[in-house]
């Protein structure tokens, strides 16, 4: 193509220039999210702050006004309560621990999501948009990172989206955090229009090109941030935007029908002429096809030759091999031929489901067809998987009929379709079921758990963020005597007592190891009194529930009651004493004790705690305003196996 | 004279940077704090307002937006509701090591969140204190302390206020030169005002707590033009009522941010000289001896004025 003949393209698109606009928008509302560390009822450390313009950033530290998550570290998945994975060969190498789905004003072709991170960043892992038909495309992913505590703005690289978004998904992996990380806001910047590059040869995308404008400044590639120097965002959009200018154009209507005349052999140059492709087809039809027709009627009649010496092996042997591949390669495998279809279908593959990595991708018509399969399905994972219209209640109904009488054990976290139908379901068809974790489903109503006074055989039952009543909950520990662990976390105040379920607990579940408590602000003495007699209690978690006054004997009382207990989580009893604690010493199990808030605790209790623990790993002493940073200090230096926490004051 | 060309500056600077709300201070000689807020819409009313006060000691008070020495205010919207508000942090807690303006300051603070979150129902005002109250309990690190609070909340579409009052800040409202509502002051006993706290763990018994739920509520609807002042008892317990309405009335149905910052300057001015005047008999003086104390003078005190006119 001639020079002149180039200029004048530029030319033509140059008009065009100004017919498409930037937008930068900050989260207008949060669809749902799989944890937050705050309460419903309050605003404080909750998913809602997200929203809106950064309140806090630049500053770095721990503010009220963040959204923080549930958890950091490894030392949830350390402690007595940990759930572990059913089919962990599904989970790609890092494994989202936490989501949060948050949703813009006006749709946009993303260009850059930049993320606020106000405290202890480093933890996301994964960005997804969604299209208009509900979708999901992922623009990034990542591994978590260790990066300086100082306040962050995120912005990784992009894929090329082509289609216009309002709704992302945030994954996190909290695994190699410090601390909680805190998030301010999350802003997304996009084009009104789809662009192209002008110059065709130019296959890189826009992400690409930023990070090379970036990366040529700052020469910062460790992070994949592409805007590293945060101090001035605004300056940022304004170089997008000349970048834009500079090397992109719009997709006009207007202008595609001279793009298909003229452009298309020069952008697609890899597609071969037509004559080309007609003697390729020509061929194919007169030698591969004759060749491939006779290939797939020989596999029919003599599958074990095909299957060259795999077939040697004994079925179970081959079982136990196919058994450690993950769910999509138990599909592909079944399309190589009729042998390994027959293989892949046995339903002793499909004892343990982990559906949860695919919940981008798992709709309606992949359940019911994986429901031929699992015949014998005892453990499955729904977590995550059927929101945005993937699939209905009706759905997951059927699926339990078809393959839920063995099903023992059965999670669907953050399934928002879960309601009373599907709990009435579960009741009736999985009579053996041992855990049900049932987070974040809202729309189960408290008829919804009546129905699960039905089941008599619940080791695990997790009702984090659900609207169950108390008078329902004591029924169904009354039933369940097996129970060991119970989370009742972020349930509605109003709809329950929880000193009523403690007592219940402390009547019918001797064997419970596990309470998580967390910000319920109905627990007093007379539930921590009654939760003693669990002697086999080894994790409780009672922070937040500590504004009643005066512990008395109740604390000691249940030290000495349980010595098992390996986490304790007691923060923001804000009058606990160096008394209160003395009978900790007994615990020589005790792995992890966050004290945070504690005002008055002395230097000297923790240095008993820490000689005679010998166990222990985590110690939590934030906001002990009576030890002071110089105690801080020499304890790390003489328990340096023990991580002891402290939320500096950066402010 | 200074004092005039400095508000002067601070107000042209605000109308210039024409926005909503802007606060700005100067710490070293006697200048008022001033903060200029507007807004204007057709026919739903909404509130014309301006702000000033002084802490009790200018020299040692720390200057922060939103707060006159232990004084605390806050003006804030959301759709149809325009909230406005003050707080007193009550001063005894200092001997205990506390700082009394954290606690007033975070009720504050956590109600304009609230509000612009959208957290609240425009029609109870007591429950933004509460929500705000148990915000409290929810922060890391403890603030103690206890405070007096007033919020007013302006509905946009019905032009009616719904106030609630815990303690001795209060609001007044006047119309053609009368005062047509009023708080009524909640005490215990004299000078000991009704009032939100958290005391430290294990002194809960030795501290006065009033629940939020136990907060003086009204509401009332409000005319075109209508005055309204929500102050901390630093002004009514130095200014006689009828200085306050004079002053107010001059503004009656005034749009003009910059007159109605005048005359909330001039009552912060007299609370402050009146504060400190020795011979004057205060409001607090005349009460005191009601009470059987010999009492004569101001009560000094931290002053914060919150100025409002009512344009529909």
């Amino acid at each position: 193509m001639s020079h002149h003949d180039q200029n004048r393209k530029i030319s033509k698109k140059e008009l065009n220039r100004s017919e498409f606009t930037v937008i930068e928008q900050f989260v207008d509302n949060v669809y749902s999210f799989s944890s937050q560390y705050g309460n419903n009822i309050s605003i404080s450390y909750t998913a809602p702050n997200i929203i809106g313009p950064p309140s806090k950033f630049p500053e770095y530290g721990d503010f009220p006004q963040a959204f923080a998550m549930r958890t950091y570290g490894l030392w949830w998945d350390k402690a007595p309560s940990r759930s572990i994975d059913y089919m962990p060969q599904n989970n790609p190498d890092v494994v989202s621990q936490d989501y949060i789905d948050i949703e813009y004003r006006e749709p946009v072709y993303p260009i850059r999501v930049s993320i606020y991170e106000l405290y202890n960043p480093g933890s996301v892992i994964a960005i997804w948009a969604q299209d208009c038909y509900g979708q999901w495309f992922q623009l990034w992913s990542g591994l978590p990172q260790i990066v300086t505590q100082q306040s962050r703005l995120f912005s990784p690289p992009l894929q090329l989206c082509n289609f216009k978004t309002k709704m992302l998904r945030l994954e996190f992996n909290h695994s190699l955090l410090d601390y909680y990380t805190e998030l301010d806001a999350v802003s997304l910047i996009g084009t009104s229009e789809m662009m192209f590059p002008k110059d065709p040869s130019n296959k890189r995308n826009l992400s690409d090109l930023l990070q090379d404008t970036i990366y040529g400044h700052f020469n910062n590639i460790a992070d994949h941030n592409l805007t590293p120097h945060y101090e001035n965002p605004q300056q940022n959009i304004n170089n997008l935007k000349v970048i834009l200018d500079e090397y992109y154009t719009t997709y006009e209507s207007n202008n595609l029908q001279s793009m298909l005349i003229s452009d298309v052999e020069q952008i697609y140059h890899s597609i071969p002429p037509i004559e080309e492709g007609l003697n390729n087809m020509q061929q194919f039809l007169i030698k591969d096809l004759p060749r491939f027709v006779n290939n797939v009627e020989a596999s029919s009649n003599e599958p074990k030759e095909l299957c060259g010496n795999f077939s040697i092996l004994s079925i179970e042997t081959i079982l136990k091999i196919l058994k450690k591949l993950d769910l999509k390669s138990l599909y592909r495998i079944s399309r190589v031929n009729k042998y390994f279809y027959n293989l892949a279908l046995d339903p002793l593959l499909y004892t343990s489901l982990n559906l949860k990595p695919y919940w981008h991708s798992f709709n309606a018509r992949t359940l019911h067809n994986l429901s031929l399969r699992c015949k014998y399905l005892r453990r499955l994972d729904l977590s995550w998987c059927g929101n945005h219209g993937m699939f209905s209640a009706t759905s997951i109904k059927e699926f339990l009929i078809e393959c839920g009488s063995l099903l023992t054990h059965l999670r669907l976290n953050c399934c928002k379709n879960v309601d009373d139908s599907t709990i009435y379901q579960i009741s009736v068809t999985c009579k053996n079921l041992k855990e049900l974790c049932l987070r974040n489903c809202q729309s189960i109503q408290d008829k919804g758990f009546e129905y699960l006074e039905n089941l008599e055989f619940l080791e695990r039952l997790d009702f984090y963020r659900t609207s169950i009543k108390t008078e329902t909950l004591c029924k169904i520990l009354q039933k369940n005597r097996w129970l060991r662990h119970l989370n009742v976390v972020g349930t509605f105040q109003d709809n329950i007592n929880i000193d009523i379920v403690a007592m219940e607990l402390g009547r019918s579940c001797p064997n419970l190891e596990s309470i998580d408590f967390w910000k319920a602000q109905t627990l007093t003495a007379l539930g921590i009194n009654a939760l003693a007699a669990c002697k086999n209690l080894r994790e409780v978690d009672f922070s937040w529930c500590g504004n009643t006054s005066g512990h008395g004997e109740t604390l000691v009382k249940l030290f000495s009651c349980c010595q098992f207990l390996e986490k304790i989580f007691l923060a923001t009893f804000r009058g606990l004493t160096d008394r209160d604690l003395k009978g900790l010493t007994q615990c020589k199990h005790l792995k992890q004790l966050d004290l945070l808030g504690a005002l008055s605790l002395t230097p000297e209790i923790c240095y008993e705690i820490l000689s005679s623990c010998p166990k222990l790993e985590l110690m939590d002493l934030s906001f002990c305003d009576n030890i002071n940073n110089f105690y801080i200090e020499k304890l790390r230096q003489e328990y340096p196996h023990v991580a002891i926490k402290r939320i500096m004051d950066y402010h | 004279m200074q004092s005039i060309y400095w508000t002067g500056r601070l107000l042209s600077r605000a109308l210039w940077n024409g926005i909503a709300s802007y606060s700005t201070s100067c710490s070293s000689d006697q200048q008022p704090n001033a903060v200029v807020a507007s807004s204007s819409r057709r026919r739903e009313a909404s509130l014309i307002s301006a702000v000033c006060g002084f802490p009790k000691e200018l020299v040692r008070s720390r200057i922060r937006k939103g707060q006159f020495g232990d004084d605390a205010w806050f003006t804030a919207k959301f759709r149809t509701a325009e909230v406005i508000g003050v707080a007193d942090g009550v001063g005894g807690w200092r001997h205990y090591g506390i700082d009394p303006g954290e606690f007033s300051n975070f009720l504050m603070r956590t109600c304009e969140r609230l509000v612009s979150m959208g957290k609240f129902r425009p029609t109870e005002p007591a429950g933004l204190l509460a929500r705000s109250y148990y915000e409290l309990l929810e922060n890391k690190q403890p603030i103690l302390g206890s405070s007096t609070a007033c919020v007013i909340v302006l509905n946009k579409e019905t032009s009616s206020i719904y106030a609630a009052n815990i303690g001795d800040s209060g609001f007044v409202v006047v119309r053609r030169g009368e005062v047509v509502h009023r708080s009524s002051e909640q005490q215990h006993y004299f000078n000991t005002p009704f009032q939100l706290s958290l005391p430290p763990p294990g002194h809960s018994n030795m501290v006065l707590r009033d629940s939020p739920e136990s907060a003086d509520t009204s509401s009332f609807g409000v005319e075109d033009g209508d005055v309204i002042l929500l102050a901390t008892d630093g002004v009514f317990d130095n200014v006689p009522d009828q200085l306050l309405v004079t002053e107010m009335q001059k503004i009656e149905g005034e749009r003009d941010p910059t007159k109605i910052q005048c005359v909330a300057n001039t009552i912060a001015w007299m609370a402050r000289r009146l504060a400190f005047d020795d011979a004057f008999m205060s409001p607090f003086a005349q009460s005191a001896r009601e009470n059987g104390i010999d009492a004569i003078g101001g009560k000094p005190d931290d002053i914060t004025v919150l100025l409002a006119t009512v344009a529909i």
